[in-house]
């Protein structure tokens, strides 16, 4: 018999690791989505159902930080200061004066930040206020998104 | 690098200078499981449902605007439509339900709460009744609860005893927040083909189709759009203004897509749409208006401001139909006058009347929005205004509604206020001949034979 497995279905199995359904099963996206989200791997028959597929869940791995402000010496020193002691490592640096304004934009790998994205945000802009320049950090997907198909 | 400087800095500006945001993460969410024969126990099954549901939405939203950058203005949560959930309890006043969707969304720390709805457009289930009879008490008793009625579609044509209800409704909503010039109104839309996955407020519900929870997008960005369209040069033509809206578009929706998706995953939920509009907000440069003055328009409202509107609407769906999967709620572009500082200055100079606002609703994302009316204009008038624009949705099948405040003690001239989203306002004559024979005669206006599709 073909039975639809959905969200309700699999919650009557939530505290499982595994769960089997007899073949020709169809599985809701949703319920796949809540097996991913609570560690339940499902079986149809004997075969294992693919994890819902998204196209961004990689884990963060590069991050953009842009630098705007008067310039002064010490800006680029200050942020790699922090960076370096987040075990960021920088992959691209340019700076320019776009409209009398230093610019600073830093493309960085964070896959070893020994800081959660969260915290590197608050330190860096905490570091662009003594420095008074505006930091801003972004993962780098945003720019992914808006520039490319 | 794989972008270049000047990418870099132009999601910089769009987000810094021109207040490119997301406006809303919406979490749909069903509750046609919390039925039940009493209100209080209905009520209580509410709000644990909503407590255990959308307790990440706030966190998760927070997340993702550090990480992204990208502000994300509002959380909002949809609901099933009320009166389908509580039809079968035995009391007829279901105020309890809104004062518990109202904590719910305290507790939550979301900023509003859509759902306290009925669908009438062919008539009225003793669950609609008690609903519609309910909804000035509840709007007037909570904050972040709001309420929509559809009263028509293109399949059924138009409930006009409905239509005069929400008359009555929408004049009792205003004056029970009478001190706050009517706010309750603000919180209610009346609606012709409502859309089952609107993100936006206040006419978000979580449609009967829907599954069990979804997240919808609703994007922002009409300051961007603005600066956009500011720096063409004046003699370019307005195929080329087409070219560069849609392209602005394009990259607007990317980050609402991109936001959706990430917000799906860490929320559990499936990701649902992504309305393609573009909202207003009352910061200065963040307005509909605005762009169409930059189009060559002295003031928006003046003859040419219903062609400049098409034009924007077409090209924000064309650039943004190509840049997520899935394009629903209401899609186009808000005109909601109280919202947008240049309808405010174009009403206030007298530029823009109810009527141009009428024209401008065939070809927007919705309809009469946000507009501020005498305290005094009577029951059987709004009803009349209720009935053009919903025959404007009906007969063009598109979705179109009426968010009217009737400002109570105030005349045509006056200003009301509302503060944050929702603004100020001036108070807009109203046209002084009466309608009230032909708003009462009642029935339902038959569907139009474009209906008969199949």
């Amino acid at each position: 018999m073909d039975i639809l497995v959905t969200l309700d279905v699999l919650k009557q199995h939530r505290d499982k690791k595994e769960v089997n359904f007899p073949p020709n099963t169809l599985v809701t996206k949703e319920a796949r989505i809540y097996a991913q989200k609570h560690g339940i791997e499902l079986y149809i028959g004997d075969k294992k159902v693919d994890e819902p597929v998204q196209s961004s869940s990689s884990p963060i791995v590069r991050a953009v930080i842009t630098v705007i402000g008067e310039d002064r010496v010490g800006i680029i020193a200050g942020i790699s200061d922090v960076l370096a002691n987040a075990n960021v490592n920088i992959l691209d640096i340019t700076q320019t004066a776009i409209e009398g304004l230093f610019t600073m934009i830093m493309v960085v790998d964070i896959a070893k930040s020994t800081l959660s994205f969260d915290e590197l945000t608050k330190q860096l802009s905490r570091r662009g206020e003594e420095l008074s320049v505006r930091v801003d950090a972004q993962r780098e997907e945003v720019f992914h998104f808006m520039h490319r198909i | 690098m794989n972008f270049t400087r000047d990418e870099i800095i132009e999601t910089i500006r769009m987000v810094q200078a021109e207040q490119l945001d997301v406006r809303t993460i919406t979490l749909g969410i069903s509750l046609r499981d919390c039925a039940g024969s009493s209100i209080s126990q209905v009520a209580d099954k509410i709000y644990d449902k909503l407590m255990e549901k959308g307790s990440e939405l706030v966190p998760v939203a927070n997340q993702l605007q550090e990480e992204f950058g990208i502000p994300i203005v509002n959380k909002r949560i949809s609901v099933t439509p009320i009166a389908m959930v509580a039809e079968s309890c035995e009391e007829t006043d279901y105020t309890p339900i809104a004062l518990a969707m109202d904590k719910a969304a305290k507790d939550l720390g979301i900023d509003f709460i859509g759902g306290f709805s009925a669908l009438v457009q062919k008539g009225f289930t003793r669950g609609d009744m008690n609903l519609l009879n309910s909804i000035p008490d509840a709007l007037s008793r909570t904050e972040r609860v709001c309420s929509s009625v559809n009263v028509a579609t293109s399949k059924s044509g138009i409930n006009m005893d409905a239509v005069l209800a929400m008359g009555r409704i929408i004049k009792e909503t205003a004056k029970l927040t009478a001190e706050q010039d009517g706010i309750g109104a603000a919180k209610l839309v009346v609606f012709a083909n409502a859309p089952e996955d609107n993100p936006f407020m206040a006419g978000a519900f979580h449609g009967p189709g829907e599954p069990e929870t979804t997240v919808n997008v609703g994007i922002s960005g009409p300051g961007v759009v603005n600066a956009v369209v500011s720096n063409l040069p004046r003699e370019a033509d307005l195929g080329q203004l087409s070219e560069a809206i849609k392209k602005m578009a394009f990259k607007i929706t990317r980050v609402g897509e991109l936001i959706g998706r990430e917000a799906s995953r860490r929320l559990g939920a499936p990701f649902g749409i992504i309305d393609l509009s573009l909202a207003p907000t009352p910061a200065i440069g963040d307005s509909i208006a605005n762009i169409l003055e930059a189009m060559g328009l002295k003031r928006c409202g003046a003859h040419g401001t219903t062609a400049a509107l098409a034009l924007l609407t077409d090209a924000v769906k064309k650039g943004g139909a190509m840049a997520t999967s899935y394009v629903g709620g209401l899609s186009g572009a808000f005109i909601p006058v109280s919202e947008d500082a240049g309808m405010i200055r174009a009403a206030a100079d007298g530029a823009l009347s109810i009527e141009k606002l009428e024209a401008m609703t065939c070809v927007c994302s919705v309809g009469l929005d946000m507009i501020a009316i005498p305290g005094d204009t009577s029951v059987e008038t709004i009803a009349a205004i209720i009935a053009d624009e919903m025959a404007i949705g009906v007969i063009n099948k598109k979705t179109t509604a009426v968010r009217i405040i009737p400002a109570p003690g105030k005349k045509a001239g006056d200003f009301v206020e509302f503060g944050g989203l929702l603004g100020r306002a001036p108070v807009m004559p109203v046209n002084p001949f009466d309608s009230s024979v032909f708003a009462r005669r009642g029935g339902q206006i038959p569907p139009p034979i474009q209906s008969l599709t199949n």
